[in-house]
């Protein structure tokens, strides 16, 4: 970890950009426009400006949107003294990456087309060096433990043939990952962060497999150890009825994500709406970092809300171009403030 | 004897320009980073940054302040007639000078921070920068203190 | 004064005449309009302004408008001047006559078109760029560029960097896997370079084959753009050329954008402020109530303005119907401060600090006299008071029409440069001693000497007496307020028992120590121990009211004499006036020997002496106008606040025009 006065500067950026994260009367604003083109007109007073003149139709908004996060880790990586909590954040768009090249490649073994579409510029690792590597099978280079994973992933796929399992396993790899980048920082507001995004994951993925009615005895190899609820707790949460998960929970913060859940009675809608409170849960665990001036967990903070920002964008978009219910979106919204 | 008693007080006058200067220095280089933080996002704020980034400065003037009294005192400048100081006389204008020395280097350092604080205060709520102006100056108070007990302290010794 | 008597307004208009009575509102500027709050229940839809999402949208294009000419207008009047105030000055019937003759629509959409071109042009020069470097990187490659974007119709080519000790292998390879169907380019390159740059060319058929190849030797290929056909020196002069052709365009359009800028940015600003005063209008009417004939509208009129306001609208007496009341006490009434000439250019010290509530106290008057004392003390040169108040009125006449915030700032410092001006010359501080130091200025001293009632270099301790009597006597004077504001809210036990049992203790505290310092006669020793014990009795009886119980009463009574350290500590912290005082006139006095002593310097002596002399004053002079004014205002909002103000109220917000770029004027009620 760099000496706390190193980060005078930074947080002093980060707080003026911060400044600059879309208020939710914008967001309303993109809301209540009748199309796509006057919801982009009213985006392009924004920063995003400068990427949406880029775009070739409004369709494609999403670009925008990525080439704005890209920017601003791009520069917060250029100015952060430990660039490691950027590549923290960025962590997950590898691992997305990786699970899209090895689709693909798995799909070319059955004789398909290599599908590209789906990966994202916003990883660690330039996605070139990606597809290199997974194209030669010389994983040899690969960064966060993904040499040892992905020839593990393509082992176990040619035993089973379980895509799911595939994916459990990088998801494994990447909170483990996530875990040692954030240990190796020597910033506790980091892995308490990690710890934190963890349960949220776990919470998230019970959640779903309660939809699903899954069976009990699966229901271990998707959660993901490291949180700060154990793996036997979780579990024991299974079989109990989602509306006494959070008496269960109580002594953990995530807890409190379950007080602001009303509707509990349908599980499709409670998905959703846990969706976007266990974000702002997660975000909430560095919001300490607004009191601070030197804190290193403004980084993360900034950067989660930065993402936190995109999804709402997208949320309004979506709804726009699609003229969905209005009102449904805005439940969706994630508070940025 | 009497060399001895002037080296003194010059160690005395040395410490107070100097740690003074070099606590002042910490503190505006802290706000001075931040402020640089905040004009990369946005320059118009140059004027606010630069009058929160001065406060931890007058640390420095206070320290040479006290440190042109003590060698005044003992006829080291503006040509007027050697002084004889002898030691314990030198010793107590030493003495006299380390409030301002120890008090305005922790002082500039503390405020600094306080500083590097409000100017990222005022790149979030700008309206506010009555208050963020006044927050560095509560702990001046101290740096101001130190400054008024060398002051007394040297006007009271008798050579 | 402080803060005015505001009454309850509320507006019954007949929708046939919102816009009037509205327009008429704003141009009194002494109505503040306040949304009805959601759980009253509604009696009808909220209205929108048909006109709103016209000047909605147009607003958001004249916002655009500017954001993309103002860099490149030249502006006749500077921003310095523009925030000072001078603005070009239109009325609302010139706006609205704007807004008719212009099409700011159509004009938006050209300078679209510019702004768009203008990224095409830099997208692609960028583009060249890096093609340029990829060419050049290829200079030698004898084979025209076809063969590596696009291909001919059997052979395929591709271009690539692989590690340098893998040049050779890969060549074998190439060779023994293609032989004749292929062949093999290497760029020429020094011995220790990590990387080369290598192209295959095969056969169509055995792409497969070539591609495993090139992935078994890290072969990392660079894509051709398919636009390169040519031989590489043909397609760099071709680059050439365009980058020549797409530089004449942008400067055409730079100029066609400067030529735009200097034609519309007037109007444009103009055109956007008068949007935006027409959209708060609407805003206004959109915050109000109706019902199928009636518009509702509530908010808050200074009582001041309300013969105004009511002469304004009378020409729409027929359509409206005005409800006065007294605020009630849930609402959250705005204060709208009005203070007296001498002390306005006070007031903004207090909005710095927070507004008063209203129905509360203004301290604007309270604290003027002590900062303007204060502010002298700190500074206390009668030169550097000179400089500033010639600079600031300076200032003040350069710009006429300065809005009222700068106004009084400016104000503040104009009178902060007396009050230096006084306490310099009776304390015999000309910027430093300059009088002294320097023998051509000799002929001044008897007029300097004659000023002066107490020097502080030589008699600090005086000064600092000085200093924490005025301390006493403001925190006193604190006391007093909070003791006469309790009164005024009836709050008698607030007033007697806590105030006015602080005033009597430390009164009494005070003679004492005079009487036992010798100051004050032994005849008011037992005055001084009767007030002091009175003071404490009524302390320790009344202070722990809160608790129950005998004990834990007494008990917090006593501990709540040992407030009397933070009086102490609010006392002490006056001697800053001291301190900073002296630190100015001393640092004037080290400038001057610095001088003095360059002067000695033969030749360029005088130059240097000269040279630090201004510079050095300068540089005291900025410094030292910041710690005043910051320590003057500290000791009004810590030490002299905190006995009785709060602030936190709303500042009054009345519908008016509000604008960034031109001012618009009001229109003279007839």
């Amino acid at each position: 970890m760099a000496p706390a006065e190193q980060y005078g500067y930074a947080v002093a950026r980060l707080r003026a950009m911060s400044g600059r994260l879309l208020e939710e009367a914008l967001l309303q604003r993109i809301l209540e426009s009748e199309d796509l083109d006057s919801a982009l007109k009213v985006l392009s007073e924004t920063v995003y400006s400068s990427w949406l003149m880029e775009l070739k139709g409004s369709g494609e908004f999403d670009r925008a949107i990525e080439a704005e996060l890209l920017h601003v880790y791009g520069e917060v990586q250029k100015f952060v003294p430990d660039t490691a909590l950027v590549q923290l954040c960025r962590l997950p768009y590898d691992f997305h990456n990786v699970k899209v090249l090895m689709k693909s490649a798995l799909l070319v073994r059955e004789g398909g087309e290599r599908r590209f579409d789906l990966l994202t510029s916003l990883g660690n690792v330039p996605v070139d060096d990606l597809i290199m590597a997974l194209e030669s099978e010389d994983f040899r280079l690969l960064p966060f433990g993904l040499h040892q994973l992905v020839p593990h992933c393509f082992s176990v796929w040619e035993q089973s043939k379980d895509i799911l399992e595939v994916e459990k396993l990088l998801d494994g790899g990447l909170f483990s990952a996530m875990r040692k980048l954030g240990a190796a920082t020597g910033i506790e507001a980091a892995s308490m962060w990690i710890r934190g995004k963890i349960d949220a994951e776990n919470v998230r993925n019970l959640l779903r497999m309660k939809r699903m009615d899954m069976e009990t005895g699966a229901v271990a190899g998707f959660l993901h150890d490291g949180g700060l609820i154990s793996r036997e707790k979780l579990l024991s949460l299974f079989s109990e009825p989602v509306e006494s998960w959070s008496k269960i929970l109580s002594f953990a913060d995530v807890s409190k994500a379950f007080s602001h859940v009303q509707e509990i009675n349908n599980l499709n809608s409670l998905v959703v709406e846990m969706e976007k409170v266990l974000d702002e849960y997660v975000a909430d665990i560095v919001e300490r970092a607004k009191y601070l001036a030197f804190g290193p967990e403004n980084v993360i903070s900034y950067l989660w809300k930065k993402e936190m920002e995109a999804k709402n964008l997208r949320i309004a978009l979506v709804s726009v171009s699609n003229d969905t219910d209005r009102t449904l979106a805005r439940g969706l919204f994630r508070h940025v403030g | 004897m009497d060399l001895l008693g002037i080296a003194l007080a010059i160690l005395g006058a040395a410490m107070a320009a100097g740690w003074a200067g070099a606590g002042s220095a910490i503190g505006v280089g802290i706000a001075g980073e931040s402020g640089a933080g905040v004009m990369t996002e946005d320059p118009g704020k140059f004027g606010l940054v630069l009058l929160l980034q001065a406060l931890p400065g007058t640390q420095g003037i206070y320290g040479l302040l006290i440190a042109f009294f003590a060698i005044l005192k003992v006829g080291l400048l503006g040509g007027g007639a050697e002084i004889s100081v002898n030691v314990w006389q030198g010793l107590a204008i030493f003495f006299a000078c380390l409030p301002i020395a120890v008090g305005g280097y922790f002082s500039a350092i503390a405020q600094g921070k306080t500083s590097a604080a409000c100017i990222q205060m005022i790149a979030k709520r700008p309206e506010e920068t009555g208050k963020a102006v006044i927050l560095p100056a509560m702990v001046e108070t101290y740096a101001v203190l130190s400054l008024l007990m060398s002051i007394i302290l040297l006007n009271g010794i008798k050579l | 004064m402080a803060v005015a008597k505001i009454a309850k307004a509320e507006f019954y208009i007949h929708k046939s005449d919102v816009d009037g009575v509205l327009s008429a509102l704003q141009n009194t500027g002494s109505y503040e309009v306040v949304p009805f709050s959601s759980d009253d229940e509604s009696e009808g839809p909220v209205i929108t302004h048909p006109d709103f999402s016209r000047v909605d949208f147009l607003l958001g294009e004249t916002r655009f408008l500017l954001r993309f000419l103002e860099p490149h207008f030249v502006d006749p009047i500077s921003g310095m001047a523009r925030s000072m105030g001078e603005k070009e000055v239109f009325s609302l019937h010139q706006t609205r006559d704007l807004d008719s003759r212009t099409d700011i629509p159509a004009l938006a959409e050209d300078i679209r078109k510019l702004e768009r071109r203008l990224m095409e042009i830099r997208s692609e020069s960028s583009q060249i760029d890096s093609t340029e470097i990829l060419l050049l990187s290829l200079k030698n490659f004898p084979y025209p560029l076809e063969l590596l974007s696009t291909g001919t119709e059997h052979v395929r080519g591709i271009l690539g960097t692989i590690p340098a000790e893998q040049v050779e292998p890969w060549r074998r390879g190439a060779e023994s896997l293609l032989g004749t169907m292929g062949e093999v380019y290497v760029a020429p390159g020094a011995e220790k370079e990590k990387e080369r740059t290598v192209a295959l060319f095969f056969d169509e058929a055995v792409s497969q084959k070539a591609s495993e190849l090139n992935a078994r030797h890290s072969f990392n290929r660079i894509e051709i753009p398919p636009g390169l056909q040519s031989g590489v020196s043909d397609e760099l002069a071709l680059l050439g050329k365009r980058r020549i052709a797409l530089a004449a365009e942008e400067k055409e359009i730079l100029g066609k954008s400067a030529e735009a800028a200097a034609l519309w940015v007037p109007t444009v600003r103009a055109l956007s402020d008068y949007y935006s005063v027409l959209r708060d209008r609407y805003s206004a009417l959109g915050s109000g109530n109706a019902t199928d004939q009636v518009v509702m509208l509530r908010g808050w009129i200074p009582e001041s303005a309300l013969p105004e306001v009511q002469k304004a609208l009378s020409v729409h007496d027929s359509s409206i119907e005005l409800v006065l009341s007294e605020p009630g006490p849930d609402d959250n009434v705005p204060s709208f401060i009005v203070n007296p000439p001498w002390c306005l250019p006070f007031e903004n010290l207090t909005r710095l600090y927070g507004a008063p509530k209203y129905g509360e106290i203004d301290p604007t008057p309270l604290l003027a006299p002590f900062f303007f004392i204060f502010f002298g003390m700190c500074l206390g040169d009668a030169g550097y008071g000179l400089i500033m108040i010639g600079f600031f009125v300076w200032f003040l006449r350069k710009f006429k029409r300065m809005p009222t915030s700068f106004r009084g700032f400016f104000n503040l410092f104009v009178l902060s440069g007396v009050s230096t001006v006084v306490v310099g010359a009776l304390t015999g501080s000309w910027f430093g001693d300059l009088v002294d130091a320097f023998g051509i200025f000799s002929f001044l001293r008897p007029l300097k000497n004659s000023l002066i009632i107490l020097n502080p270099m030589e008699d600090p301790m005086t000064f600092l007496g000085l200093s924490l009597a005025l301390g006493v006597v403001q925190l006193l004077f604190g006391l007093g307020i909070a003791f006469y504001d309790a009164l005024r809210k009836k709050n008698y036990m607030g007033a007697f028992a806590d105030t006015g049992g602080w005033i009597v203790f430390l009164v009494g505290l005070l003679l004492w120590g005079g009487c036992a310092g010798g100051f004050l006669s032994t005849g008011t020793e037992p005055l001084a121990k009767t007030l002091t014990i009175a003071g404490a009795v009524i302390l320790l009886a009344t202070q722990g009211r809160e608790k129950t119980g005998f004990l834990s009463k007494a008990v917090s009574g006593l501990l709540s004499l040992y407030g009397v350290t933070s009086y102490l500590g609010d006392v002490l912290s006056y001697s800053r006036l001291l301190a900073l005082g002296l630190a100015t006139s001393a640092v004037g006095v080290i400038i001057n020997m610095l001088a003095g002593l360059a002067g000695d310097i033969p030749f360029i002596g005088w130059i240097l002496a000269l040279l630090l002399i201004i510079g050095g004053h300068i540089f005291s002079i900025a410094v030292n106008v910041l710690g005043a004014f910051v320590h003057s205002l500290r000791l009004q909002y810590v030490e002299f606040f905190s006995k009785f103000y709060t602030g936190g109220g709303r500042v009054f917000a009345p519908l008016t025009y509000k604008t960034s770029y031109v001012s618009i004027k009001k229109e003279p009620v007839e």
